[in-house]
């Protein structure tokens, strides 16, 4: 029995693990704290045995845990006034290319993001997730995540004009 | 339901920010140690969970102790009691002597499952551990130090390898193999002639051998439950043949040395069972002394492979990388560890 859950929870690293990361990393801009949020909803995952057993709730709760985490995180960063943008302030060295500038730009653009039209762009443009299905993740309506997504493009789009 | 719906309908903005996006982490890949990390979260995880249901089941055990404390020992029943060893953990007679599950990070003792005496040879099935004592036969460990001999296989005689998946028992003699499970033991014999060197099986029956045949040559062969007999998978020269093999999720992981002779590496390719055509692999471990029969391959649910040389020389092969596996404080003895 406990092989089976476990044989479940590592094929769910294998094929989700790695995307789940990148989601974590675009929502909390620091490599090893989106590793943290990452494990902690796959540990999580594996307190519910029911859930281990169906591949797709599994998933959804695994891609909200993740959602949950970074904003737990980011919320202790604002309170205790430690917020980093890590990802933003890798100076980028005299020989980096043009796109790691870019990258940079791009990363200090999406912090700047209020949290919720962030996690909406990540879900739907990074994670390549519907509107329904993120608004699912996001515990909020379809029109919402819409919403969320339009105000974050524009902004996005006003920002890297203002940086270019 | 998961997929976006209105790619063609998205603005150049849209378009450029999800490449961008992709872009951003791009090469972001796991820590390689993330997916031991997680099975070792997990482990302590439960240990916790069972200690706040212990705190219900206290009461319980308490009446199970004093019960056991006034009823004399005969009335104890000797079969083995499933043993939960762990996922991320591998089995080895320590410097003591007992067999003990060890952590593979740490090194720390999981489980103390007794003293087998000297052993052939080690097996893990889904909640039992297997021995194969020195003296002949097969035993099954579990909790409380329990110790039974597994039903079906003669006591005496001495085993050449064994193996175990799920329910399933493989033991090896030189010349058959038997598969033992609920439904009995199951003999497999061979031709006149031939040496059974290593077996592997797996949770659905079916088993891969490293067998020598009369001419010298070696060679895999498999036996798929259902079919008429095994199917030969390749023949070598004994000094470049493979030497140990075992199942993982995407075929048959085979041990081999890496030259003909006396090299002191092994390589361990991943071969399809039904053609017997190499799938992948490559990955190279030096073992510190001439390839020999007293290798041990063996892999657990993740893939991952234990190459043991006996004693303090075990290695953790995860993906393509290689590293020394701890041993408990009072050392690794002379015998192989199992996955």
């Amino acid at each position: 029995m406990d092989d089976e859950l476990t044989t479940e929870l590592v094929a769910l690293y294998h094929e989700h693990y790695r995307q789940l990361l990148r989601m974590a990393l675009l929502l909390v801009d620091d490599r090893s704290a989106a590793e943290d949020v990452v494990q902690d909803a796959f540990v999580r995952v594996f307190d519910s045995r029911a859930r281990l057993r169906d591949r797709d709730k599994a998933l959804a709760f695994l891609r909200r845990a993740v959602l949950n985490r970074a904003r737990s995180l980011l919320r202790r960063r604002q309170v205790s006034k430690r917020y980093q943008h890590r990802l933003v302030q890798r100076e980028p060295a005299p020989d980096e290319s043009v796109q790691r500038v870019d990258r940079t730009v791009l990363a200090e653009a999406l912090a700047r993001l209020p949290r919720r039209q962030r996690e909406a762009v990540v879900l739907r443009y990074y994670a390549d997730f519907s509107e329904a299905y993120a608004a699912e993740i996001m515990r909020v309506t379809p029109g919402a995540v819409k919403a969320y997504c339009s105000r974050g493009v524009a902004r996005l789009s006003s920002l890297l004009r203002e940086r270019v | 339901m998961t997929e976006r719906n209105a790619a063609s309908e998205e603005s150049s903005d849209e378009r450029l920010l999800r490449a961008g996006l992709h872009s951003l982490v791009e090469g972001v890949e796991p820590e390689r140690n993330a997916l031991a990390r997680l099975l070792a979260r997990r482990r302590r995880r439960m240990v916790l969970r069972s200690v706040f249901v212990g705190s219900g089941v206290a009461v319980a055990t308490t009446v199970v102790l004093l019960f056991a404390l006034v009823v004399p020992n005969g009335l104890w029943s000797t079969e083995p009691v499933p043993v939960g060893i762990g996922p991320d953990s591998y089995l080895v007679r320590s410097g003591g002597g007992s067999l003990v599950a060890v952590s593979l990070e740490s090194g720390d003792v999981i489980r103390e499952l007794g003293d087998p005496g000297d052993l052939v040879a080690v097996a893990r099935g889904r909640d039992r551990v297997y021995v194969a004592p020195a003296t002949g036969g097969v035993v099954a460990m579990g909790s409380r130090r329990t110790e039974e001999p597994l039903e079906g296989v003669p006591e005496g005689e001495v085993v050449t390898a064994l193996a175990a998946a799920g329910e399933r028992v493989a033991v090896a003699y030189e010349d058959r193999v038997l598969v033992v499970s609920d439904g009995g033991a199951r003999r497999i014999g061979f031709e006149p002639g031939l040496v059974v060197r290593d077996v592997a099986v797996e949770s659905g029956g079916r088993l891969a051998l490293v067998v020598q045949d009369r001419d010298g040559s070696v060679g895999l062969r498999t036996v798929v439950p259902g079919e008429d007999g095994p199917r030969r998978l390749g023949r070598s020269v004994v000094s470049c043949g493979p030497t140990r093999v075992t199942w993982t999720s995407t075929g048959l992981a085979v041990l081999r040395p890496v030259s003909c002779g006396d090299g002191e590496s092994v390589r361990i390719t991943t071969v399809d069972p039904r053609e017997g055509t190499r799938l992948a692999g490559g990955v190279r471990v030096g073992v510190g002394a001439p390839v020999g029969q007293s290798l041990r391959l063996s892999a657990d649910t993740a893939d991952r492979m234990l190459v043991s040389a006996g004693g303090n020389r075990n290695w953790l092969v995860e993906g393509g990388t290689v590293r020394s596996v701890p041993c408990p404080d009072s050392g690794c003895s002379a015998g192989t560890a199992v996955m």
